[in-house]
């Protein structure tokens, strides 16, 4: 029984031990504190880095696999060991070691196809036009890439797993995610295409105009926890024996966390509210003259905040890492991976919007609704303290 | 009430979603999934169709049927049939070459209708990809064989 109990303890706590263990092996080594604070810190930014990445990629398959199940196919599933080899070793080495013509039917149910992905991106023509402006057109893609890594600094990911722990992470990671927006027009301007440059015009008012919706949502998970750090908002949550998650905090959570995901799904540009790429009004709008590795960066930075959005959505309402049972970070990753999974069966089910629906959408429905929502909280808030004395 | 049409819709998706995983097969309304996985699953071809022409032997002799009476190279549109016979003994023509570019061919079947001597058939074979042009132009020998392919770069 001890000894399950120990095994339970090493799962349960694993990272933040590994981290103290890993963190006082440098000290006996006689680093001096700033160095082990450093270390650890590249170490953390790293693993969390080379995590979100395997994670993206697979997400990517994912999406492919059940879009394609919505619509009554298999998806992706043919990518298979042979091919790969082709294009790494060529086909003459290949057929020279015996056996290999049977890796042909060696397809893992398509888990290769991020890789075969990968390959088709490094590996095809990379265009500028004549009149892009060069320095604009290259940044583009991979400013919206960083920016979308920049919030996970902030995230939680269990009790002690967090990057820093800022005492504004909310703020922090709501100004984080404006960069994106720069980042679009850089690429709708330096394109010099009319398509790219209507499709990032619409792309800035679609995410200023939700931005505040989105903002005003936050503040309710901010008001309930009485702080502005992801932790503390996390740690708010733990109530109930970790069920006290702030969307059943009826009705403000709830709806907090509609507003907040219905922003998150127009902040990421993807259906319904994908109209800034919408294929037969403007071809496809920001990303158009991008081709090969550059495009490629867009379609990771999107997926990036994918991931970045479900982890914050996770962390404000649904409780973090909080949860019976279950280790923190099993808890927090099933929770982030349902959003992911929402926003693909979203993506499979709606059509697109239209312009003026999409903002007046934001505009008069949902901002409005999300100040009633604060202030019925602030309210709340204000009765309950009242009735405590 | 406003979003009932969204759940709605979620709610067919997830039924597509849940319905490819019925084992393949729904007894009523035939496959879930409608993706045939070509190289491995083939759907059945009609009795009819129509692939590349292909030479048919008398069953008694195994000899082949064409008597080079040229009906065949006249009726081609895309005049891809080219036949070079000379007169044997008796009245009989010799079939010195006949080749059928697939290349040119458009798989009309205009040769096989109008063949009055049972030599000449649409086959169902209609995997024909090669490397050179030059595969493509086949001779009487490789049209009677129904399934043989030429040469080392077939893939």
């Amino acid at each position: 029984m001890d000894f399950i109990r120990q095994v339970w303890d090493f799962i349960y706590n694993f990272f933040p031990d590994a981290s103290a263990w890993l963190a006082s092996v440098l000290r006996g080594w006689g680093w001096p504190g700033w160095g082990v604070d450093l270390a650890m810190m590249i170490v953390s930014a790293v693993l969390i880095l080379a995590f979100i990445m395997l994670v993206m990629l697979f997400i990517t398959l994912m999406e492919r696999k059940i879009i394609g199940r919505v619509q009554d196919r298999y998806g992706p599933n043919r990518a298979d060991i042979q091919s790969l080899l082709v294009i790494a070793l060529g086909r003459q080495r290949l057929q020279k070691i015996p056996g290999s013509r049977f890796l042909r039917h060696l397809r893992l149910w398509g888990l290769l196809q991020p890789l075969a992905d990968a390959i088709k991106f490094l590996t095809k023509e990379d265009i500028t036009p004549r009149a892009a402006d060069r320095p604009m057109h290259l940044l583009a893609p991979i400013v919206v890439t960083f920016a979308a890594l920049l919030s996970w600094a902030v995230i939680p990911f269990g009790k002690g797993m967090v990057g820093t722990d800022l005492n504004i992470g909310v703020l922090y990671i709501v100004s984080v995610s404006s960069i994106a927006i720069i980042s679009l027009f850089m690429a709708g301007w330096g394109a010099d295409n009319k398509y790219a440059l209507l499709g990032a015009l619409r792309s800035v008012a679609q995410m200023v105009s939700y931005e505040v919706p989105m903002v005003l949502s936050i503040l309710v998970a901010v008001m309930l926890a009485g702080s502005m750090s992801m932790v503390k908002i996390a740690e708010a949550q733990g109530a109930l024996g970790g069920m006290g998650w702030f969307i059943f905090y009826l009705p403000v959570g709830l709806v907090a966390f509609l507003i907040y995901f219905i922003c998150a799904v127009a902040e990421l540009n993807r259906a319904p509210f994908d109209l800034p790429e919408g294929e037969s009004e403007i071809v496809a709008g920001y990303h158009i003259e991008y081709s090969g590795l550059k495009w490629g960066l867009f379609y990771l930075g999107e997926y990036f905040n994918a991931l970045a959005v479900s982890a914050i959505a996770t962390t404000l309402f649904l409780g973090g890492w909080n949860g019976p049972l279950l280790p923190p970070y099993v808890w927090f990753w099933a929770k982030a991976g349902f959003i992911i999974l929402a926003l693909m069966w979203l993506r499979a089910t709606l059509p697109r919007f239209r312009v003026d629906q999409l903002m007046g959408f934001a505009w008069k429905f949902l901002l409005p609704l999300a100040l009633v929502n604060i202030f019925v909280t602030g309210v709340g808030i204000a009765l309950l303290q009242n009735l405590v004395k | 009430m406003y979003g009932l049409g969204i759940v709605k819709g979620l709610l067919v998706t997830l039924k597509h979603y849940l319905q490819t995983y019925r084992f393949g097969r729904d007894p009523f309304r035939g496959k879930a999934i409608f993706t045939v996985q070509y190289p491995e699953e083939r759907l059945p071809l009609p009795p009819r169709f129509r692939g590349r022409p292909m030479w048919l032997r008398n069953q008694q002799t195994g000899e082949p049927n064409c008597t080079g009476c040229s009906v065949c190279v006249r009726a081609c549109p895309h005049g891809c049939i080219t036949l070079v016979t000379h007169m044997g003994e008796g009245k009989k023509r010799v079939v010195d070459s006949y080749t059928i570019d697939l290349g040119n061919c458009i798989y009309c079947g205009l040769c096989a209708d109008s063949c009055a001597f049972n030599a000449l058939a649409m086959s169902h074979e209609f995997e024909l990809a090669y490397y050179s042009r030059e595969n493509l132009v086949w001779d009487g020998d490789m049209l009677l064989g129904p399934w043989r392919k030429k040469g080392k770069d077939s893939d």
